[in-house]
């Protein structure tokens, strides 16, 4: 047996397990570093039956259970926190996005647009505001819209020019006009109406003057009441 | 808890070495444990579970220590003498052997030989292959028996028994 071997069997007993094959005492005997460790290994064995356990204080368990309970109850208001932090951040951030996306709205709809920037003409963002143009400048645009127009009424005039020269250009004819003739004058017009007038209305005249002669014929004579008591 | 309360605060005394740390850090555990629980997949068993955020909160709280001053290790001081032999003197011995070793390979003897843990559940706390478990408790053991041979703590050679049946 070798010194290797020995110390196989060596730690195999200090496993706990049953020694196989042959015995080391031979060995243990001839060798005496082998010998040595065996001796060492009995004492360590020896020890280890007087080893103690170490005993945990008596209110180890209350002051386990005391923590656990702290702790679970310190976890609770922290979870309770993060959840309100969580959700101011959240009504914070909503608040911003809807701020955000209103205002951005408001740019571009022009119905949200102020009458200011309305009247300055035209759907600028009001956040940009245009530099006032020069004098100089000024002057310069009113030149050219003034020409601009000149130039629209000037074409438009051909235009119509144009459209009316043929019927103009024609001669003018009088023939078949009574010229020698004077015009009636308004009076005898009136009168010659008013005169038609009354004789259309002169048969339905007659015929309701006869149906009230008629009528008063029929008619029986009024005798006078005499008073009561008289 | 009270299923726990004993491995979780045992694991945390030998990890530290410091009854007052190890009782803060044990509450922290069960105050993550607690606050986890809804994590925590139901088809795994809940032992390595619990054990794996002890020893990572463990971790945590040493290399946070390593930054501060010195703590005094006062746990041989209030550790309970009952034997009459030389037993009190050989657990401290390991004591003091155990506080030498790296973190992880003092968990992994812990676990196994204090809680008796099987390989499987300390991979499982420690995130670890098995193999790899059982590589640190053999070099473990191996840095224990030294120790222990170095202090002067093994019985002369005349009577030792070469073969013992092991006790865990």
């Amino acid at each position: 047996m070798t010194c290797v071997e020995c110390q196989e069997r060596l730690q195999r007993s200090l496993d706990g397990r049953p020694e196989e094959g042959a015995s080391v005492a031979g060995h243990v005997a001839e060798c005496p570093k082998c010998g040595e460790m065996h001796r060492a290994a009995n004492r360590l064995r020896e020890g280890l039956l007087h080893f103690d356990v170490p005993q945990a204080p008596r209110d180890f368990a209350d002051r386990v259970v005391t923590r656990v309970l702290l702790d679970r109850q310190a976890r609770r208001s922290r979870r309770q926190r993060w959840l309100v932090v969580t959700a101011l951040a959240a009504s914070l951030l909503l608040a911003v996005s809807a701020g955000h996306y209103w205002f951005d709205k408001r740019g571009a709809n022009p119905t949200f647009v102020d009458p200011a920037p309305l009247a300055d003409g035209g759907n600028k963002a009001p956040e940009e505001p245009t530099p006032a143009p020069s004098p100089r400048e000024s002057v310069a645009e009113a030149g050219l819209a003034v020409a601009s127009l000149s130039r629209k009424a000037r074409d438009e005039t051909v235009e119509q020019t144009m459209l009316l020269w043929p019927v103009a250009s024609t001669p003018l004819s009088f023939e078949g006009l009574d010229l020698q003739t004077p015009l009636d004058p308004p009076s005898q017009s009136l009168r010659e109406a008013g005169q038609n007038v009354s004789s259309g209305l002169e048969p339905v005249a007659n015929s309701a003057r006869r149906a009230m002669n008629l009528f008063w014929r029929d008619l029986p004579p009024m005798e006078p009441t005499k008073k009561q008591g008289s | 808890m009270e299923r726990f309360q004993a491995e979780v605060y045992g694991l945390c005394v030998r990890l530290l070495r410091h009854r007052q740390d190890a009782e803060d850090v044990a509450q922290e555990v069960f105050l993550r444990v607690f606050r986890s629980m809804r994590r925590w997949d139901k088809q795994r068993p809940l032992r390595p579970w619990v054990m794996g955020i002890t020893v990572n909160r463990c971790r945590t709280w040493l290399s946070q220590r390593s930054r501060r001053p010195e703590l005094v290790d006062y746990l041989q001081d209030t550790a309970p003498s009952r034997a009459e032999d030389d037993s009190t003197e050989l657990v401290a011995e390991i004591h003091a052997a155990l506080a030498e070793l790296r973190p992880d390979y003092r968990a992994v003897f812990v676990m196994f030989h204090e809680h008796g843990q099987p390989y499987e559940d300390i991979a499982a706390a420690l995130d670890r292959p098995v193999g790899t478990v059982k590589t640190w408790l053999h070099r473990a053991r191996a840095e224990l028996l030294q120790r222990l041979s170095q202090r002067g703590m093994v019985a002369p050679e005349g009577d030792s028994p070469a073969s013992s049946t092991p006790e865990r």
